[in-house]
């Protein structure tokens, strides 16, 4: 081969090799035995925010005051890579002073000339920050779901549990839990959408929807945020009246009604929401012999949220006044 | 017969918190509570001295840990009712080494974890 022809092979591969390096976008650079930087490619400038005048030549460790003496890495290249032809993904974690908190893989191979006993060590670093922060949170939100699924079953059981079977058919008992495992449904559906609270008057209208409005009439008061965690209590409470109402008062014949109103009352220097649930036209009412599961809900919902449920069953209907405060 | 021993129950989900009163009460024991947040639970141990505690470990948001903390100051014996790990639990440093008869919870689980708290 004649010399020039050698020589242009060499420019070539050259060429193709400079630009191998300037096109990655990860960070190089080649040390020489003493750990100063032989070259390094635009991405290890550009991701680390030093000027290429300052770094060529520079010992590694005091580059960018010391930002580079990284105890973990010092010990990778001058204890661990002599020893092996290459290290791949090693982690370093460090605080950078340009770019701050980053995770770097750092790959590094030995670099032998036969031609004479000098060795250099290429370096290629891997910013994983992004990636691991990503992992990180996906963890979290698994680990959210699963326990929001956990959380959902147990509430489910609680429903099951709860819901009497004394005394039922299994098709009764089916159609009681169905139901209130709709309204609960219902209302976590409410409560998913993307706003921190909601109306009074959608949430009645949300339960009540499938509901004769001839017959169980919403009187509009006026506006009254409720926070989405209350949106399944109260949604219980709606839930248990009107089947109350279905079954045994005002909706279980063909003439009663039930009138829902509410206002907003001063209370303790807030306003205090005041519903009205009266009931009339259904049959004689008398108080329960016993406290069934569905009276406890309503009670327990309502002081659940800081406030009360007074249930008066005078003849002509049952009467609930539920107050709760604003919060 | 022995005094009835008391039980703060803390709970944020109030069908879950309805579900273990009852249970805890039919089983005889007397129910503080049950409270849905840190601030109500931290306010209810300054005016009560429970002999046990059932306690939810999310609470709307909040970790339940000034109560675990409270609750080993007055030296009441907790048990944790969470859908969350132990690896998880354990991050927490006063939450760690609770135990933890997990969500939904077995009934027998409840009683008998309560059971060995007032025991």
């Amino acid at each position: 081969m004649m010399l020039e022809d050698l020589y242009r092979l060499l420019r070539s591969g050259h060429v193709q090799t400079q630009g191998i390096v300037d096109t990655l976008r990860e960070p190089l650079i080649v040390l020489d035995q003493n750990f100063c930087v032989v070259t390094a490619n635009p991405a290890f400038f550009e991701v680390f925010r030093v000027d290429r005048e300052e770094t060529l030549g520079q010992s590694l460790f005091e580059l960018g005051s010391g930002q580079w003496d990284i105890a973990d890495l010092k010990s990778l290249l001058s204890d661990v890579v002599p020893k092996s032809a290459a290290i791949v993904g090693y982690e370093v974690a460090h605080v950078f002073p340009n770019i701050g908190e980053r995770i770097m893989l750092v790959s590094a191979r030995r670099l032998w000339h036969p031609d004479h006993s000098s060795t250099q060590m290429l370096i290629v670093f891997e910013d994983v920050t992004d990636r691991r922060q990503e992992i990180a949170a996906k963890d979290i939100l698994l680990s959210e779901t699963r326990h929001r699924m956990k959380n959902l079953l147990a509430v489910v059981r609680s429903l099951a549990t709860q819901t009497q079977a004394e005394g039922r058919t299994g098709e009764e008992y089916r159609d009681a839990f169905l139901g209130r495992l709709e309204a609960m449904l219902s209302a976590q559906d409410m409560s998913l959408s993307n706003t921190d609270e909601t109306d009074i008057a959608m949430i009645l209208n949300n339960i009540l929807q499938w509901q004769d409005r001839d017959r169980l009439v919403v009187l509009q008061g006026p506006s009254f945020r409720v926070p989405m965690a209350q949106v399944g209590p109260l949604s219980m409470i709606v839930h248990e009246l009107t089947t109350n109402a279905v079954k045994h008062g005002a909706l279980s014949n063909d003439i009663g009604k039930v009138h829902i109103s509410w206002t907003v009352e001063p209370h303790e220097g807030h306003g205090r929401l005041a519903l009205d649930w009266r009931e009339e036209g259904g049959p004689h009412v008398s108080a329960p012999s016993r406290r069934g599961f569905g009276t406890d809900l309503v009670e327990f919902s309502a002081s659940s949220m800081m406030g009360e449920a007074v249930l008066d069953y005078y003849p002509s209907g049952l009467h609930v006044r539920l107050t709760l405060p604003a919060l | 017969m022995g005094r009835t021993h008391k039980v703060l129950v803390v709970e944020d989900e109030f069908l879950i918190a309805m579900e273990l009163r009852r249970t805890l009460t039919e089983a005889g024991y007397d129910v503080v509570g049950p409270v849905a947040s840190v601030s109500d639970a931290l306010s209810l141990l300054q005016q009560s001295h429970p002999d046990a505690c059932v306690l939810d470990v999310n609470l709307r948001g909040q970790t339940a840990c000034p109560i675990a903390e409270v609750l080993r100051s007055m030296k009441v014996p907790f048990v944790l009712s969470t859908a969350y790990s132990q690896n998880e639990i354990d991050t927490h440093a006063a939450l760690a080494g609770a135990s933890n008869i997990g969500k939904p919870a077995p009934r027998q689980d409840l009683l008998q974890a309560v059971a060995e708290l007032v025991g």
